[in-house]
């Protein structure tokens, strides 16, 4: 009896010491994530067994319970296909524009064509899917403000983020009666994100709810690459976030979520691993509008509205 | 002129019964416990409303102060109906029988002294009033009012009859509009302390998509049950001069205000077209069809039909998304922003049925 014990304990001892492989759940996935030329790329995505990690600043992804294969996927860049016990991936970068499907199918008509176009002149490849299936090609797919949803469309959506394409998902304040934010938060809830029918809001020191907000601090920072002056949402709505998502742009100590009578910052936007891609989120869509802001500009030229949109799209 | 009639259990607290004597110094006023008598500590006590039968001017002031009254489109409103879960409602009022729905009885028998019997009817005239302010609201828009009749005649009731009531309210159906659903229940009920059965019922009512908006008590203090459970949209009372009533309870529960009168100006609305049980009590020999009454119960059935009125405009709306559009619309009063007085501010309802899209515009 006293050597059967001995023997359990001794095969334990042998699982724990493995390298990087966790007894109870699959191996565990860290490496570097770098282009050719060994320049770390944060926002690359490791994914395994639908299970998803995203790497910071430095290119450092870490993911438990992993098989023993991992997908390394970011946009812009061949996806590959590495054994779990890699240390350093190293990407290339793909030729030719970044694909972006402007998903309309859903949507109520609010207008984006002025930031469809600024996208186009800054390289990238923009279309409008009005009907038909989701193309399963592209790099980023834009789902701005659904008003309705279907399965179909779903399981189209899972499938286009399992094969690595980002999802970025525009939603809008709570009370905004064309967005179905049950259907946003079907997609981005795997992430550790959910769009929440609350409202953002700051007052001014006249004592007036501001109906737009111009932010700062914008994380992390390729996401705010070439910002200056912050990006401007509009009645926006909130995000709730946990792991493994992350926060990617917060209102200021000051604001206040409606509903929650939550004061303090805000998540305005959000991202985090979706299949083998990111999904993307921000609580707001008219910040991509040709709506026109207080000032009489459209909202996606306000601030560095249209900047962030490049930014997002292409990180 | 009766004095004021309480059946408060012995030892309440001072500041109580300074409250009770301040308020039974109005003029033509007295006292109507909602009270959830019952041994069951567990169970919600007592909320009070001031029941004036008199007093009031009877001009609307509480719905131009909320800006009632404005032309909206509303193709669902066939569709959308407003549950009061309350007293019951007078079934044959002139202002409301077209607008009425069967009343689901969850009470029973209801015989007051003996001898008057106000069973399937209103006996105390509290749901009464509810249900008119609630048509005053809704104006031309011809949602449906379901009468749940939760509680009796004397105005006290418990809180299973009343989650019952709540739940028969969601679960209604009529073979002959099948379309038709409750989306939005007014409960001028509460108590010092929660009760599991009826935060499970408004839970179960969110569940179902059903919003569930409560008064917030008059007691000068903490938010009551079940308006203080975060499922439920509490309701705080303004005055005509769009202050905070006197009675108000306050806290970070508070939701949203609306028009609830004070002593100088009541809410005036229907009154049961027969002598109630309080009208017996207080002598009165004809039926008065209307009547004014002050406190938060007044203030939610603003609420809850403005509520109605978002459904009965886009019956695809969220409970939740109503809820935001109610509170992101109010006219902020107070300290700036929202407070422990008034919630995120007092209800309005130009701006609710107006302000809707992407960037509230």
């Amino acid at each position: 009896m006293m050597r059967a014990k001995q023997l359990v304990i001794g095969l334990l001892a042998l699982g724990l010491s493995g390298c990087g492989w966790n007894p109870f759940g699959g191996a565990t996935f860290k490496a570097v994530i770098t282009d050719q030329a060994g320049v770390p790329l944060p926002g690359a995505v490791a994914s395994s067994g639908g299970k998803g990690a995203i790497a910071d600043a430095r290119g450092q992804v870490e993911l438990s319970g992993v098989a023993s294969r991992v997908w390394i996927q970011k946009t812009g860049y061949t996806r590959l296909e590495v054994d779990a016990k890699t240390g350093s991936v190293s990407l290339a970068k793909r030729s030719g524009p970044l694909s972006i499907i402007w998903d309309e199918r859903f949507s109520a008509p609010v207008p984006m064509e002025g930031i469809k176009s600024h996208l186009v002149n800054r390289g990238f490849s923009v279309s409008t899917l009005t009907s038909g299936p989701l193309p399963q090609d592209a790099d980023v797919i834009v789902l701005a403000c659904p008003s309705w949803f279907t399965e179909d469309a779903y399981t189209q959506y899972m499938r286009a983020a399992y094969a690595g394409t980002k999802l970025v998902l525009l939603g809008e304040w709570g009370g905004f009666d064309g967005v179905d934010l049950a259907a946003l938060t079907s997609l981005s809830s795997k992430a550790g994100i959910s769009f929440d029918s609350g409202q953002v809001r700051v007052y001014s020191q006249e004592g007036q709810p501001q109906s737009w907000l111009t932010l700062s601090g914008v994380q992390p920072a390729p996401l705010a690459s070439g910002l200056n002056t912050g990006v401007t949402v509009f009645t926006a709505g909130v995000l709730s976030v946990q792991a493994p998502a992350q926060a990617i742009l917060r209102s200021s100590d000051t604001s206040i979520r409606i509903l929650r009578w939550d004061v303090g910052p805000q998540t305005l936007a959000a991202m985090g691993p979706l299949g083998s891609a990111q999904v993307l989120a921000i609580a707001d869509s008219s910040l991509f509008s040709d709506q026109t802001g207080p000032d009489g500009t459209p909202q996606w030229k306000a601030s560095d509205n249209a900047r962030f949109a490049e930014n997002v799209m292409s990180w | 002129m009766r004095s004021m009639r309480s059946t408060r259990r012995p030892r309440r607290g001072i500041r109580r019964a300074i409250s009770l004597a301040l308020l039974a110094l109005l003029p033509g006023c007295v006292w109507r416990p909602v009270e959830f008598a019952s041994a069951d500590p567990f169970r919600i006590q007592a909320e009070y409303v001031v029941v004036a039968s008199a007093g009031g001017t009877g001009d609307g002031w509480n719905l131009l102060q909320i800006g009632a009254g404005k032309a909206v489109t509303a193709p669902y409103a066939a569709q959308v109906a407003a549950a009061v879960v309350d007293t019951g409602v007078d079934p044959r009022h002139p202002d409301l029988v077209d607008r009425l729905l069967p009343m689901q009885d969850m009470v029973g028998d209801d015989t007051y002294d003996g001898r008057v019997s106000y069973k399937g009817k209103d006996g105390n005239g509290h749901g009464t009033h509810i249900a008119g302010i609630m048509a005053g609201v809704l104006g031309s828009v011809a949602c449906p009012i379901l009468p749940v009749k939760a509680i009796g005649h004397s105005g006290v009731g418990d809180d299973r009859t009343i989650a019952r009531g709540v739940r028969a309210a969601v679960d209604y159906r009529d073979p002959a509009r099948p379309g038709l659903r409750v989306r939005v229940i007014n409960l001028s009920v509460g108590g010092k302390t929660s009760s599991a059965v009826l935060e499970e019922a408004i839970r179960y009512a969110l569940s179902r998509d059903v919003l569930v908006v409560v008064a917030a008590g008059n007691r000068e203090r903490g938010v009551d049950y079940p308006a203080a459970e975060p499922v439920s949209l509490a309701v705080g009372a303004t005055t005509i001069k769009d202050q905070l009533a006197s009675y108000s309870n306050r806290g970070p529960e508070l939701a949203i205000s609306a028009p609830g009168g004070d002593g100088s100006e009541s809410v005036m609305s229907t009154w049961p077209t027969y002598l109630t049980a309080a009208d017996y009590k207080k002598g009165v020999s004809a039926p008065h069809a209307y009547g004014g009454m002050v406190g938060t119960s007044m203030a939610a059935p603003h609420v809850t039909a403005a509520a109605a009125l978002l459904f009965a405009m886009d019956n695809r709306l969220t409970a939740e998304q109503v809820r935001t559009r109610l509170q992101a619309t109010a006219d902020d009063l107070g300290p700036v922003g929202p407070d422990p007085y008034f919630g995120l501010g007092r209800l309005n309802v130009a701006q609710v049925v107006s302000k809707g899209a992407h960037d509230a515009r």
